[in-house]
């Protein structure tokens, strides 16, 4: 059976997400952040990454766990696209440690271990690494949906 | 310093006004801004008030806000300026801790929050990098004025 190449993001507490390879673009360590008021608890921050603003999401607190706090560890820069050939765009990550790298065999996803409509929606795939069980979710409609809209 | 003389299409100022509060930079567009003074030259409210401070100008009583990071009004600090807004009935001051005047619009370049950041409750309207770091808050007069009027609100009610 295929195996493919990915990223495991430990995001905070119990809460980890994996990526592919390609979809992981830079760590960051400690970077600056900027707090933007009024936003939705899970993207409060925007940090600055190559002269371009990035919303930082923490993940954890779209499924109502303690998101990592203002000042992560590690932020992670994603690439993802509206569509195969569109152009890429960025988002970030708040991580609680540093990403590491899995093989993820292919076969019949397992069982999530969230529930709620905010998942349904942004949950492609789930899988068990190592006694975690670990989310494959939708970059672009994380990023590019308002939140109320996903619920 | 007066920002707003009679203004008409042609001598709309341009530019923006960055206003440093709570640890936020906030770009409003000069044409809102009505008016920027010292802090000093403010008489300091009751404290049994929502305002900070007033000023008494031409018979009439601006009130000054201290804002905190969340853009809720706040105890007074040690902030040196007053940055009056044009707002619906009357100036709105803000206390802010630093001043600055970027004079043409094409200083800042403004986007529009990010989709992920929508669907809270945000006064805000847009972000712009500044000299590659800095991280500008675009806001709107109008829509400020109206998040503290609901402050008010909540507070008297």
């Amino acid at each position: 059976m295929d195996a493919v190449r990915a990223w495991l993001l430990h995001t905070s507490a119990d809460f980890y997400l994996a990526v592919g390879e390609p979809e992981l673009v830079e760590v960051l360590a400690r970077p600056r952040t900027h707090y933007v008021p009024g936003a939705p608890e899970q993207c409060r921050q925007i940090i600055v990454w190559r002269d371009r603003l990035l919303p930082m999401v923490h993940p954890a607190a779209l499924a109502g766990l303690e998101g990592g706090g203002e000042q992560p560890v590690f932020v992670a820069v994603i690439a993802y696209q509206e569509a195969p050939g569109e152009p890429l765009q960025y988002g970030a990550l708040a991580l609680a440690d540093a990403p590491v790298p899995i093989q993820v065999n292919a076969g019949p996803p397992g069982e999530p271990p969230l529930a709620g409509e905010v998942w349904d929606r942004l949950l492609l795939s789930c899988f068990r690494q190592e006694d975690k069980s670990v989310l494959v979710v939708d970059m672009e409609l994380l990023f590019n949906t308002n939140p109320a809209d996903l619920r | 310093m007066n920002l707003s003389p009679a203004t008409t299409a042609a001598h709309r100022p341009r530019g923006w006004v960055l206003i440093n509060l709570a640890g936020l930079l906030l770009g409003i567009r000069q044409e809102q801004v009505r008016q920027i003074i010292p802090a000093a030259m403010l008489e300091t409210a009751p404290p049994d008030v929502p305002e900070a401070a007033n000023l008494f100008r031409s018979g009439e009583c601006w009130p000054v806000y201290a804002l905190d990071r969340e853009l809720r009004i706040s105890p007074r600090g040690g902030q040196r300026f007053a940055v009056f807004l044009e707002a619906l009935h009357h100036p709105l001051g803000l206390l802010a801790d630093a001043v600055r005047i970027l004079p043409e619009d094409k200083d800042l370049r403004a986007q529009p929050l990010p989709p992920c950041m929508l669907g809270g409750n945000t006064p805000l309207t847009g972000l712009s990098l500044l000299d590659g770091s800095e991280v500008v808050l675009i806001a709107d007069a109008q829509d400020i004025a109206c998040r503290l009027q609901a402050d008010l609100d909540r507070e008297i009610g």
